[in-house]
């Protein structure tokens, strides 16, 4: 189910796409939070909140977030610690602590499985 | 007891029988494809059987037209999904006509017989339909996941309630679950979250 696209890769490229592609790691937090909600408002919408699919995205998720050894973790630390800098001069506060929630939401696939 | 004369001396005649079943048939299959009938009659003739006795029903209209469906559903699936098929159908298309042929199987079963054997009918017809455009095209139905992904982009942004929120993501999910094979779509969904890259 893997196509190749050519020479630009759309942005709505989802899953390892985003992980793997060196070129994308500026904007792999934008593209990863971007993804997951996307994610969150098809498995709420059209597959009615069914659990196997919740578990599948999670197992999904936890697979390629982990791709390269570290970066994704490295890449998420980096944008939360640009924009608790700089955010707090152009957002509120409760835009700010929803954006580190959805972070965090992610951040929580690095770390790997532990069940 | 006029009934069962009139069982008797008609209905038990195969000739009669026999022109019965077969208009029934015709006429249901005539609706299938697109022509108008009298759905008066067929009703009438219908509610007429299944007042007689269930066996007289089942004989001369349930069965063979349970099996005239089997083949009638097998043979459109095929028409539609036949990679050499003239009628060949995208992903989507397939989908909506499927939805499209189980709204229409049901209502006539509905309106024709509207008591418990018209329940029963739908039933059994929905099965059909389920089994021989769904439960046996599963690959086909599923295929489609990445591109109604993608369209869902645009109908998930519509506003609540929106005539087109209706999305072929939700289509999918909902023909699947009524052959309980959701572990078909759920697999599907694990390979594209994890891996698939979409086209530029």
């Amino acid at each position: 189910m893997i196509r190749q696209t050519g020479l630009t890769l759309s942005y709505k490229a989802a899953g390892s796409d985003i992980v793997i592609d060196a070129s994308k790691d500026d904007r792999m937090v934008d593209l990863l939070l971007d993804f997951n909600a996307r994610v969150d408002k098809i498995l709420a919408g059209p597959f009615r909140g069914n659990i196997d699919f919740v578990h599948k995205t999670k197992d999904a998720f936890e697979v390629f977030v982990n791709k390269r050894a570290n970066k994704s973790a490295e890449m998420l630390a980096k944008y939360t610690d640009l924009k608790m800098r700089s955010g707090s001069k152009t957002l509120s506060d409760s835009e700010l602590e929803e954006m580190l929630d959805r972070v965090l939401a992610l951040f929580r696939y690095t770390s790997g499985r532990w069940t | 007891m006029g009934l069962d004369i009139f069982r008797h001396k008609i209905i038990d005649e195969d000739q009669i029988s026999q022109a019965i079943t077969t208009a029934l048939l015709a006429s249901v299959e005539q609706e299938r494809r697109g022509t108008n009938i009298s759905r008066a009659t067929l009703s009438s003739v219908l509610t007429l059987l299944a007042s007689l006795s269930a066996t007289c029903f089942s004989a001369l209209f349930v069965s063979p037209f349970l099996e005239a469906s089997v083949r009638f559903y097998q043979e459109e699936a095929a028409s539609h999904t036949r990679s050499d098929s003239a009628t060949k159908l995208g992903a989507s298309q397939y989908l909506q006509h499927v939805v499209h042929r189980l709204t229409e199987e049901g209502e006539r079963a509905e309106s024709v017989l509207a008591t418990q054997s018209g329940s029963s009918l739908k039933g059994s017809i929905l099965h059909v339909v389920e089994t021989e455009m769904i439960r046996n095209h599963v690959e086909n139905l599923v295929k489609g996941l990445p591109e109604y992904v993608e369209a869902f982009a645009v109908v998930g942004n519509l506003p609540e309630g929106s005539a087109a929120q209706e999305s072929d993501l939700s289509r999918l999910y909902t023909v699947l679950a009524r052959v309980q094979l959701l572990d078909k779509l759920s697999a599907s969904w694990y390979t594209y979250v994890e891996v698939y890259q979409s086209l530029g």
